[in-house]
């Protein structure tokens, strides 16, 4: 082998590689720009959260007469089925614990909680997914590649497929955005246990209804005011959140979790790409230049 | 080994890869079933278990291709020049590990079709679209890595010239590329922390999905090494296996500490001896994975022998299988789930595909040449 380049691959070793180097350095560090980018997209541009679209579902009024899954299903042309969870074709579900003992009940409305900083937005690769300024989380099924990012990322298990397809998209409540006068499901709550309004004031509202009875709700609290960093279906419930299938989220939305990860990466880019230059600079005079010895091993 | 003439011709296909082209013939067939009837038939997967045996497969073959940058930066970056030979086969395993990975997208994605969208719509902040445009750019660059052989086997003398003018950089740039897909594969679990069991759950599991692609990508260099030597007489220079063998153990070594010293840290050793699912499986993947290659590897006797060096070899890359399955469904909460027959048929085939395409490739370019 002579000295400067390798005949078989053909690296053409000289002091000039230096200049190639830096090159592709500079190139890691673009790649590192462009995928560096500003916050988090999330609600924080457009309208102040208290003014987010919202719903306070208070499940203590709940009789579980399920007319607003009726309503939705009719709202958003969804084709009946049985079934016990939300699906493809039903955004909303009712569904009743009772407890083991049978002393304890209490209903649940699932359906999209329209986070404040939702998993599902921060994971779809293609941005199908967005929160829009005023608070629903809505879905554009002409840009959706089918990575299901979505469905594992949610910790509410909301986003949905109809499996019946060969070509499926997601489905999932979209807080009747483009409906004039607000969900097809709260207007048809004959309880008022579904209440359609702005997030500060129903926030308000949940707060004055625990103090009004203090030892009635769980944790005299309302769920998503802070849950998993905040959401715009609240929830009020006599009994633990948990037994309604409601995670304990604690207070830090998900996204933060992935964020430190992929801030690193700009900086993870430039490093390895100056890491390799110089090793490759400081190494390239000792090669080992070992010579062919027959065998293997 | 056995071989099948082609009639009329002195072409000799040998019987495993007729073999292997059954399987993927099965694969394919497999595979139009989830085109024509859709995923709810073709597969087990549901709402609450979105992903599967594909996603495993992908980020398991990923690792591998891992071989590439990690030979690349041993035998280029640190001028250790007798790995130059089988960095080149790892750069070609590497390769064809990408294009498999993509052809799985076709059958794994809800619509396939909108592939390119990666390109039209982005979102900077998700691990997936990181690691969509790594992919993307790093087969980009494996395919300039590639080149020169073709060339050379072409007897292109002019582009030769412009890709050496070009190697190095490329070599940087594609050390570069693939350290951050590698990691950011692990930041795609990042957001699952109530989903993904804690024996795998970590904030650093960009890290550790680093370090084992790195691990597996030696062990699967030594395996592709050692196949070739047997089927096509590559001969290597002294010492590459028991120097790879050493790169081995040092890289097993630091990922099993990692591993053990990450959950010591997070004061979940405990985890280990609860009698589930999830610890047996996490069991397998470092008995297997790591504790047995490193006993195999420190043992004077055994280090220099190729039946030993073979078997810590495999006893790795089964280790980094059952993570990335521990990672994409063992691991994960959802509803029960075990693969369909097109499932598997699928990904054997793929993963066939792949090794002929490598055995072809192998037949056609000589990979491994006489160096003086
Ligand atoms: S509940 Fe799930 S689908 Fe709805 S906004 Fe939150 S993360 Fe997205
Ligand atoms: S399945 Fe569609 S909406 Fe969900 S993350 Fe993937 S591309 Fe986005
Ligand atoms: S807000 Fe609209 S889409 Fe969502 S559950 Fe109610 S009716 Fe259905």
């Amino acid at each position: 082998m002579n000295n400067n380049s390798c005949q078989t691959c053909g690296t053409d070793v000289s002091r000039r590689d230096f200049l190639k180097i830096a090159g592709a350095s500079t190139c890691g560090i673009a790649v590192a720009a462009l995928t560096s980018g500003e916050a988090l997209a999330s609600s924080n541009e457009g309208l102040p959260l208290e003014e987010h679209k919202a719903m306070l579902y208070d499940s203590t009024v709940c009789i579980g007469c399920k007319q607003c899954e009726a309503a939705c299903k009719l709202d958003n042309n969804l084709a009946e089925e049985d079934v016990n969870d939300l699906s493809g074709n039903t955004f909303t579900i009712i569904k009743e614990y009772i407890s083991e003992d049978g002393t304890e009940s209490a209903f649940r409305k699932y359906q999209c909680m329209h986070c404040v900083e939702p998993s599902c937005v921060a994971s779809c690769p293609v941005a199908a997914l967005t929160k829009l300024g005023d608070g629903p989380v809505v879905y554009d099924e002409d840009v959706c590649i089918g990575c299901r990012y979505c469905m594992q990322a949610c910790p509410y298990g909301v986003p949905a497929y109809d499996w019946s397809q060969a070509y499926p998209l997601i489905r999932k409540c979209d807080l009747c955005y483009d409906r004039p006068e607000g969900p097809a499901c709260a207007e048809t709550c004959p309880k008022g246990a579904l209440i359609y309004g702005k997030r500060g004031e129903l926030i308000q509202m949940a707060k004055e209804r625990i103090a009004l009875n203090p030892d009635k709700y769980y944790e005299n609290r309302v769920f998503g005011e802070h849950d998993g960093g905040g959401t715009s279906f609240l929830i009020l419930a006599a009994v633990p959140f948990e037994k309604i299938g409601l995670p304990p989220l604690g207070n830090e939305s998900l996204p933060s979790h992935t964020h430190t990860a992929t801030s690193v990466v700009p900086g993870l880019f430039a490093g390895v790409a100056g890491l390799m230059s110089s090793i490759y600079i400081r190494t390239k005079d000792n090669e080992d230049d070992d010579l062919h010895e027959g065998g293997t091993t | 080994m056995s071989a099948i003439t082609i009639p009329g011709t002195k072409k000799q296909i040998p019987i495993g890869i007729i073999m292997l082209a059954v399987l993927s013939i099965v694969g394919f067939y497999a595979m139009t079933i989830r085109w024509v009837d859709g995923l709810g038939i073709a597969t087990n997967l549901s709402d609450t278990r979105p992903w599967g045996l594909w996603i495993s497969f992908d980020l398991a073959v990923m690792a591998f291709s891992g071989s590439a940058f990690t030979m690349a930066a041993v035998s280029h970056i640190l001028h250790k020049n007798k790995y130059h030979n089988i960095a080149r086969v790892a750069l070609i395993g590497g390769y064809v590990g990408y294009l498999s990975a993509g052809a799985a997208l076709t059958v794994e994605l809800g619509r396939p079709e909108r592939l390119w969208h990666f390109f039209a719509y982005h979102n900077l902040h998700s691990p997936l679209f990181e690691v969509g445009m790594c992919v993307i750019a790093y087969t980009g660059i494996l395919t300039l890595e590639f080149l020169p052989m073709l060339f050379k086997k072409l007897k292109w003398g002019k582009m030769i010239k412009v890709m050496r003018a070009i190697e190095v950089p490329v070599v940087v740039a594609g050390i570069t590329l693939s350290t951050g897909h590698q990691s950011s594969l692990g930041s795609i679990s990042l957001i699952l922390i109530y989903k993904l069991h804690p024996l795998w759950y970590s904030p650093i599991l960009p890290i550790i999905f680093l370090a084992s692609a790195m691990t597996s990508g030696i062990a699967m260099t030594m395996l592709v090494g050692f196949i070739g030597t047997r089927v096509f007489n590559w001969e290597f220079r002294k010492g590459v296996f028991s120097g790879l063998g050493r790169i081995l153990l040092y890289a097993s070594i630091f990922t099993l500490l990692l591993k053990l010293g990450d959950l010591a840290w997070s004061g979940e050793l405990g985890l280990l001896f609860e009698n589930s699912l999830q610890s047996k499986i996490y069991f397998i993947e470092n008995v297997a994975g790591y504790v047995l290659p490193i006993i195999i590897l420190l043992i004077p006797t055994l280090n220099k022998k190729w039946s030993w060096l073979f078997r810590a070899s495999v006893l790795s890359i089964i280790g980094l299988v059952t993570h990335r399955m521990a990672v994409s469904f063992f691991g994960l909460a959802g509803a029960d789930y075990f693969p369909t027959w097109q499932e598997f048929a699928s990904t054997a085939g793929l993963f066939s595909v792949g090794i002929i395409l490598l055995w072809i490739i192998a037949d056609n370019i000589p990979l491994v040449v006489e160096e003086h």
